[in-house]
């Protein structure tokens, strides 16, 4: 990352429409593993060409292998951005066919990582359109994974300037917000249910 | 449901081999510590490309609801 990259950060909580909510996760707390776009409300990262054009997204926590396999990626895609050689129509062309191939071509150790989290299966199942479904023959086959949506979505956005990469949409891969019972150890909201539960 | 893992992206861009299953508390913290000593986080992409152009690199750019050394 230090070789290809310089890094910049900043905090979206309150300054934009796309911004999830977050409970609090301190340094200090363990850590566990999540599946690849959790949290795709809370955290984004893109990779960019230096005059700041987005080759790749990622929302949300990744596998570190699999987010190193996105980032070698996007190191590939610049080449091809600075590739005057070619004429800007072609390297489109092959910045969306890199994506489709990376979205067609996922296996599925990936796809088994990328799986949605149940709260945002309900949510995009209850739509009548989306790009997770899977439809063959008007027949419904199940949701796609979420690496394979990103990249069919990044493959329609071809070397789009950051501040006209359109993030809401970017990274709609089911609910804004949920709750769940944990927060700062010793101090956790009970659910509504063992709320209840406990009054009685 | 599953907690949150944020230390999988500060692991990621330390070395991908340290991260297998979940990370204790201790280690999550030492390693939050690297990740922002290591790492020169500019706040501006404006200067981020300036920055870039002139080290002919690319940029990463990584936006989070909270920071990353105070919780999120």
């Amino acid at each position: 990352m230090q070789k290809h990259f310089i890094s910049g950060l900043r905090n979206i909580a309150g300054k934009t429409n796309y911004a999830g909510t977050s409970n609090t996760h301190l340094p200090s707390y363990e850590a566990v593993t999540v599946t690849n776009c959790s949290g795709h409300h809370n955290v984004q990262m893109f990779f960019m060409t230096k005059d700041a054009r987005v080759v790749n997204c990622l929302p949300g926590f990744w596998n570190p292998e699999a987010f190193l396999s996105e980032a070698k990626l996007a190191v590939s895609l610049n080449k091809l951005y600075h590739n005057t050689k070619l004429p800007i129509s072609q390297r489109n062309e092959l910045f969306l066919n890199t994506h489709l191939e990376k979205a067609f071509f996922s296996d599925a150790k990936l796809q088994k990582q990328s799986k949605l989290q149940g709260f945002d299966v309900k949510n995009i199942e209850k739509r009548k359109e989306s790009d997770f479904k899977r439809v063959h023959a008007f027949i419904d086959t199940g949701l796609k994974s979420s690496d394979q949506v990103l990249h069919e979505r990044m493959a329609e956005r071809p070397f789009i300037p950051f501040e006209l990469f359109d993030t809401a949409k970017y990274i709609d891969m089911g609910r804004k917000k949920y709750k769940y019972n944990k927060g700062v150890p010793g101090h956790e909201k009970p659910m509504r249910r063992n709320r209840r539960r406990n009054r009685s | 449901m599953k907690k949150l893992l944020l230390l999988l992206l500060f692991l990621t861009l330390v070395n991908a081999d340290t991260l297998k299953q979940a990370v204790s508390a201790s280690q999550v913290k030492k390693n939050v510590a690297k990740v922002m000593a290591v790492y020169d986080w500019s706040d501006s992409l404006e200067e981020l490309q300036k920055e870039a152009t002139k080290k002919n690199k690319m940029i990463f750019w990584l936006q989070v609801v909270g920071e990353l050394d105070g919780g999120l």
